[in-house]
């Protein structure tokens, strides 16, 4: 029986290895952060101490790899700490359009930051949509739970992720 | 994660080419820039850049960044609320939105670029959608066929698993990414000018429509929700609950299903198909613990009045 918890672990980890290491996620690799806001963490875990957060067109260095779990140096701060690889890239996120030209790194390459469907594009679509009521959608993403609060949440429950919650 | 979804999104990609009448992404983006650049629309210099960004990023939905795939789930969730009443009980939300965001971080994708965030829609339909970017929108009456926290959960975590592996996106039609990648142009392009902003948000509008006429109307391909299902028994194990609340809960949902109904029927797969398939993922799971008394607690106190 435990056999089969191992397996499925195993599985689901050498799948994500395999996603990673096919991203080239090597030692020594520079990429950028892709979500609006993370933490670094001192374990591969989404409950582990908080060593230093990061935000959207961040740019670290890759100094290991654990499953889906990547420890990195925030290349400003020089903190380190591990992350999920699913909020990294290898494009590089620049977050003004202008900055985009010195970087030498074709098109396909860059991820400009804020271009395409954006705030602005919103903000258009709403001009034209006046009956479409975007203060639930607003109040919607301040919903949010810090990883205390739900680790918390997954001890009292009596669950098995309260123990590690390393993936 | 590019490389996590390139796995799943080929099948659909040979589909998308099928569809096109064999022709390449590449031969399209082509054609519509070489018919650009004859009307003088775009330069030539413009036109490669184009048709570089268009083979290099490849992929239809893949190419949407997690910013932007944000910014159209916003909309979408704003499209089917404007249909769909919110309940505004803050137990309740609070409460779906603990579960639901504990449940995204054992999920294949923990992290979007806004997170996971969950509302409660007024009505006794059984429903659920998820927008892109983890917007996610459960009725009542689907909330009504839970018995238990572990029955949640399999809802949640299969509603997650339709923003992780991004079923949303993919009903974007190709044009509109072409469109959209044409109109942005190359790199260097600094703010919009007046035209553009508007052509962008035309092909915004489309996307949206795309994706919500999918999610509203005709509901996703059978293979996309038994993929959904899947990842959910996973996220489920991971956590800690019964994976086989997944299949009491779509019993549930079965005798409580209005045959002529608008909704799940409309745009689901039959649950007794559903459940067949997931049967066979758990026939050789172990046996579930007994839930702790202050999740059987926890659930009642939050969901006793929904």
């Amino acid at each position: 029986m435990r056999d089969k918890r191992l397996f499925l672990a195993a599985a689901a980890a050498l799948a994500m290895a395999v996603a990673v290491q096919a991203a080239g996620v090597k030692p020594g690799a520079e990429m950028s952060v892709e979500v609006k806001s993370t933490d670094m963490r001192a374990t591969a875990s989404f409950f582990g101490t908080i060593t230093g957060p990061l935000k959207y067109g961040d740019r670290v260095t890759v100094l290991e790899s654990n499953g889906a779990w990547i420890k990195v140096r925030h290349n400003d701060s020089k903190r380190e700490g591990w992350i999920n690889g699913n909020v990294l890239t290898k494009k590089r996120v620049v977050l003004t359009a202008g900055a985009a030209t010195d970087t030498g790194a074709s098109s396909g390459e860059l991820a400009i930051a804020g271009k395409g469907f954006n705030k602005e594009v919103e903000g258009n679509f709403k001009a034209q949509h006046k009956d479409i009521d975007f203060a639930w959608v607003d109040r919607m993403v301040s919903f949010k739970n810090d990883s205390a609060s739900l680790e918390k949440f997954v001890k009292e429950g009596g669950l098995k992720a309260a123990q590690g919650g390393a993936k | 994660m590019i490389a996590a979804t390139r796995t799943i999104c080929i099948p659909f990609m040979v589909i998308t080419l099928l569809l096109a009448g064999c022709k390449t992404l590449d031969t399209i983006t082509d054609y519509s820039t070489k018919a650009l650049v004859a009307t003088g629309t775009i330069s030539s210099t413009q036109a490669t850049s184009i048709n570089k960004t268009v083979t290099a990023v490849g992929k239809t939905f893949d190419s949407i960044t997690p910013e932007q795939e944000y910014y159209i789930g916003r909309t979408v969730a704003a499209v089917i609320l404007s249909k769909n009443k919110p309940y505004d009980k803050s137990t309740a939300t609070q409460y779906l939105n603990k579960l639901g965001q504990a449940l995204a971080l054992f999920s294949e994708r923990p992290e979007t670029f806004g997170g996971y965030h969950f509302l409660i829609m007024d009505s006794d339909e059984i429903n659920a959608f998820a927008a892109p970017g983890g917007l996610i929108l459960v009725s009542r009456g689907m909330l009504r066929c839970c018995q238990s926290e572990d029955e949640l959960s399999a809802v949640l975590a299969h509603e997650i698993a339709h923003v992780a592996q991004k079923h949303g996106l993919r009903a974007i039609k190709t044009s509109r990414i072409t469109s959209a990648l044409t109109i942005l142009g190359t790199e260097a392009a600094k703010n919009l000018a007046g035209g553009q902003l508007a052509e962008l948000t035309k092909t915004f509008e489309d996307s949206i429509t795309d994706i919500t006429s999918e999610m509203v109307n005709n509901g996703y391909a059978r293979d996309l929700e038994e993929s959904a299902d899947a990842a959910a028994i996973k996220t489920l194990q991971a956590v800690g609950y019964d994976p086989r609340a997944l299949v009491s809960m779509l019993r549930q949902m079965e005798q409580r299903l209005n045959p002529q109904g608008k909704d799940f029927n409309k745009t689901h797969p039959k649950p007794s198909d559903r459940i067949d398939a997931i049967e066979k993922l758990l026939k050789n799971a172990d046996p579930a613990d007994q839930p702790a008394p202050a999740r059987l607690r926890r659930f009642k106190d939050a969901m006793g009045r929904v």
